[in-house]
């Protein structure tokens, strides 16, 4: 049998008191903190990934903010290019209208100063500036305003930006372009019938005039650009594939390109037609993948307008760029078109995203709780029953020390 | 008939002893170290009658033949034992929790001040153009800074407190040493010889080895005289019979920031061999070595790669003046040191340079030469041989070692790499224009460094392509606390061990005052007879005087 020492009697209540209000002061601070962790060792794993997953929610709540930012800027950029959109709208009408009715030349006059107003216009959309007074349209030279006339020949605007693209962080895999730059918008479109562009040499004498033309199969057309000079007489001409330099064979069983008014001229998947008078030496070029701003093409509509067409060739003329300028308005909105699908598709990106990201944010924020967060119902059970241990604990000691032998000795 | 009074009166004094005993016994119930005492009564030597030829033996009394300690000197041992290994892992377990709470739970310190500062490097990559957004990136790059100061100044607040405690117990630990030889002195001279001695001043002396062993682990051996030497360590004597060795504590040849402890008389180095042992010393050592070192030089680590990674893309880009971005940050190149060991006789030093800040590992390295004028480099947290060589320039671990002038066999030098990144680590754009948010094309407006700048916090640029910042931080906090729980769960353990040894020794030599009371009952009541006694003996002489007289 074990002997046991009175201070043993002492020191035991002692330590198992003290573990129990050590145990109770615990369960008391997590209580009112409400976080199961109070120090690092507690659960030391569970403490290292709380500080990750705390990191990695605070990113997301940083993607919201640049979604939220990112949203924003692409909604100004939307409406600003819906007006585009609207003025481009505007010219066509009115060049359709100039086209259909039977007008004379102060008619045309007239519409010519209305489109020279939606050029205005146009030109002060380019410039629009956000809500930091920052250029939309400038690419990274934001504070440089981007679209501004040219200093010798007014009507020509030139482009002060860069072809800059800014992005923005939305997600952890996914940046955002939230700007397109004027280049991009205003410039880069296609001219002519969007595949290529023809034009008349300006040396020439005849009254010869190029169709617009079109691809008729795009399998084998080339991108390549050409020129078509009338011979002496210019009853024949040729076709010369300037991109390779190499002369273009007409259909056989020809053997030379004959020039009849208004007939189809088809080669390497493309076609065209010239109608008119040329002469010998007259030259026509058909131009590839030529670009050009939409400010030229409301400013060569306006100036077609406002030439006179009194004479055949005039009108021959007038008409033809009238069909030219309505191609290439329909290129410009065709073009921006496709950029405003590119921004309603990244507005797109950035709700799922931002879903994606919100869905992401409360999975951590739970799994954060579930590691962090103290269990109310269990701490309830662990406080009460720690509570009974002790009183236990005080109540048996009070029971055993006061039995003594010394209480009976008298 | 004069034997019954001889008798009685033996009686009485034995009684008297054993009732002073236990006295003795009830009185010292609750000092330390009391060794209950007991009374070893034998029957006198009697009284032969009857001749030689036929004799008879009368009982002559009783005597007291000594007084001893009810002691078991293995039960003493073994709670002494474990009171080292407690005192060992009291000490590590009281400082990481220090540690650990300077590390703090991830809502306050060093993770929100990184979290925000790439917030409002994300916050310039939306509105690059912008001042306000600048000008909050740099607050918070001064507020991580200070972050990063901080935690490195209360990481040194508390080895400053380490070595407090380790010159407190030093101090201790001579005091005790000097109170054993002195003990040793008076039981020595007190009984010429052991088993002799006074049981309170043994008690005193078990008493005074059982503290000292709760500073350092000791081993004792007593000697014919009785006195107890006690060694320390590997054998080093802290008490030999009446002499004690003082022991001081001395900045430490190879580190400036830590103490070795050595011998006052010839100062020979035992750091090792304690810190190799148990007791308070050794957990201080074990606390600075395995956990403080390793923390600090991490957190080192993670401020280090955090400035030159970004100071790096930072100067790949343009800031708003159209110049190239400056050192966003403290440049790290001058934050590793080489210290050497004032024992050095050779000419020899190092010249450290950062050449993969990716490669780097949160250690010290020690550089020493050998007798064949070779150099060995051992990289201390795993202490492990990487680089032997005969010349410089040494390549490993993302360090460059450049060795000059001429070391001399036995040289050593401690290289800490990444120990004062913490505390170097300094925020240096002032002016918001010249934060780089541009790529190389320039513009007001391009964001494009900006986003990759911000893009460092989730790049595993760190510990070989291994970690984010934040991770290495994580690492700090996982590693310190699980040391943390590992050191409280085995401490739990030893104290649970320690409590059982203490509880074996008290049940045989602590004191239970019932059986003390049944003592005094047991002896008074042997008194009251023996009086008795002597009064018969006295009322049979006087009934022999009657007869005389009638």
């Amino acid at each position: 049998m074990l002997r046991i020492a009175t201070t043993q009697l002492y020191q035991q209540a002692a330590k198992t008191m003290g573990d129990r209000q050590t145990a109770l002061f615990k369960v008391q601070q997590q209580m009112a903190t409400g976080n199961r962790l109070l120090t690092n060792s507690d659960d030391p794993v569970g403490s290292a990934r709380m500080l990750g997953l705390n990191e990695e929610l605070g990113r997301y709540d940083q993607y919201q903010r640049n979604t939220g930012l990112a949203n924003s800027r692409l909604n100004v950029e939307e409406t600003t290019l819906e007006g585009v959109g609207q003025t481009l709208q505007n010219v066509r009408e009115l060049i359709v209208q100039a086209n259909n009715a039977p007008l004379n030349d102060s008619d045309r006059r007239d519409i010519a100063t209305q489109i020279r107003q939606f050029h205005a216009q146009l030109v002060g959309l380019a410039n629009t500036q956000d809500g930091n007074g920052e250029y939309l349209f400038s690419g990274f030279q934001s504070h440089t305003q981007p679209f501004v006339p040219n200093i010798v020949t007014p009507s020509q605007i030139d482009y002060q930006g860069d072809q800059g693209q800014r992005l923005i962080k939305a997600g952890p895999g996914l940046d955002v372009p939230v700007s397109d730059s004027g280049f991009d918008v205003f410039q880069n479109v296609p001219a002519g019938n969007g595949s290529f562009s023809v034009a008349a040499a300006a040396t020439n004498t005849g009254t010869g005039i190029i169709d617009l033309g079109s691809v008729t199969n795009s399998t084998v057309f080339l991108n390549h650009n050409y020129t078509i000079a009338f011979s002496s007489p210019p009853t024949t001409f040729t076709v010369t594939d300037n991109t390779i330099g190499s002369s273009v064979s007409p259909p056989s069983p020809a053997v030379s390109w004959s020039y009849v008014d208004g007939q189809a001229i088809q080669f390497d998947g493309l076609q065209t037609a010239i109608s008119g008078a040329p002469v010998a030496l007259d030259t026509f070029t058909i131009q590839s993948g030529a670009k050009q701003d939409l400010f030229t093409t409301l400013d060569k509509l306006a100036t077609a307008l406002e030439a006179g067409s009194s004479t055949p060739t005039q009108l021959t003329q007038f008409n033809d760029a009238m069909a030219t300028g309505l191609s290439e308005l329909d290129q410009g909105l065709d073009h921006l078109t496709g950029i405003r699908a590119k921004i309603g598709g990244r507005m797109n990106a950035l709700d799922d995203q931002q879903n994606t990201n919100g869905d992401f944010a409360v999975h951590l924020k739970q799994t954060i709780g579930e590691i962090g967060d103290l269990d109310y119902a269990e701490a309830a059970t662990r406080l009460s029953r720690e509570t009974l241990v002790l009183q236990a604990a005080q109540q048996s000691f009070v029971k055993i020390q006061g039995l003594s032998l010394f209480n009976y000795m008298r | 008939m004069a034997n019954i009074m001889q008798t009685g009166l033996s009686a009485l004094t034995a009684s008297q002893r054993a009732l002073a005993t236990a006295s003795h016994n009830i009185a010292n119930i609750n000092t330390p170290g009391y060794t209950r005492q007991r009374v070893e009564l034998a029957t006198n030597r009697p009284e032969s009658v009857g001749g030689a030829t036929r004799p008879q033996y009368v009982g002559n009394g009783v005597s007291a033949q000594s007084i001893s300690r009810v002691y078991d000197g293995f039960l003493t041992e073994q709670a002494r034992n474990y009171g080292s290994s407690v005192g060992q892992l009291a000490a590590k377990d009281r400082w990481i929790s220090q540690l650990d709470s300077v590390l703090g739970d991830g809502s306050t310190g060093l993770a929100p001040a990184v979290k925000q500062f790439f917030a409002s490097a994300q916050d310039v990559a939306n509105s690059p153009a912008s001042s306000p957004e600048r000008q909050v990136l740099l607050s918070q790059a001064e507020t991580l800074a200070n972050q990063f100061n901080n935690l490195d100044s209360q990481i040194n607040v508390l080895r400053d407190g380490v070595n407090e405690d380790l010159r407190g117990a030093v101090t201790t630990i001579n005091g005790l040493t000097e109170n054993i030889a002195k003990a040793n002195y008076a039981i020595a001279t007190s009984s010429g010889g052991s088993g002799g001695a006074s049981p309170d001043l043994l008690d005193q002396r078990d008493q005074l080895v059982a503290n000292l062993a709760q500073k350092v682990s000791v081993s004792t051996v007593v000697q014919s005289d009785g006195s107890m030497s006690v060694f320390a360590g590997n054998g080093q004597s802290l008490v030999l019979g009446s002499q004690s060795n003082a022991l001081e504590t001395k900045i430490s040849t190879a580190d400036p920031r830590k103490l070795d402890i050595q011998f006052k008389a010839d100062g020979s180095v035992i750091t090792n061999s304690l810190s190799n042992g148990s007791g308070e010393v050794s957990g201080l050592l074990a606390f600075q070595d395995q956990v403080l070192d390793p923390a600090q030089n991490k957190l080192g680590l993670m401020a280090m790669g955090l400035a030159q990674t970004f100071n790096d893309q930072h100067q790949l880009g343009l800031d708003l003046n159209g110049n190239a971005g400056g050192d966003f940050f403290t440049d790290s190149s001058s934050v590793p040191t080489s210290q050497k060991n004032t024992a050095n006789t050779g000419t020899g030093s190092l010249a450290l340079t950062i050449a993969n800040i990716g490669q780097l590992q949160p250690s010290d390295y020690e550089l020493s030469y050998d007798s064949a004028g070779t150099y060995n480099l051992r990289r201390l947290s795993d202490d492990k041989m990487v680089v032997t060589g005969s010349a410089g320039p040494v390549a490993v671990d993302g360090m460059g070692i450049a060795i000059t002038g001429t070391p001399v066999a036995g040289d050593k030098f401690r290289i800490q790499f990444t120990r004062n990144g913490a505390a170097s680590f300094k925020a240096l754009i002032k002016d918001p224009r010249e934060f780089a948010a541009a790529d190389s094309a320039g513009g007001i407006g391009n964001n494009a460094n900006a986003l990759k700048l911000a893009g460092l916090q989730t790049e595993k640029t760190l510990l070989n392509s291994s970690s984010t910042y934040q991770d290495v931080q994580n690492q700090v906090v996982s590693e310190v606390g699980t040391q943390g729980s590992t050191t409280r769960n085995t401490l739990k353990t030893q104290e649970a061990l320690q409590e059982q040894a203490v509880q074996a020794r008290d049940s045989v030599s602590g004191v239970n005052l019932d059986e003390e009371a049944a003592n005094l009952m047991k002896y008074q009541r042997s008194y009251e007879a023996a009086a008795k006694v002597i009064q018969i003996g006295d009322s049979i002489i006087q009934s022999l005087l009657d007869v005389v007289r009638g």
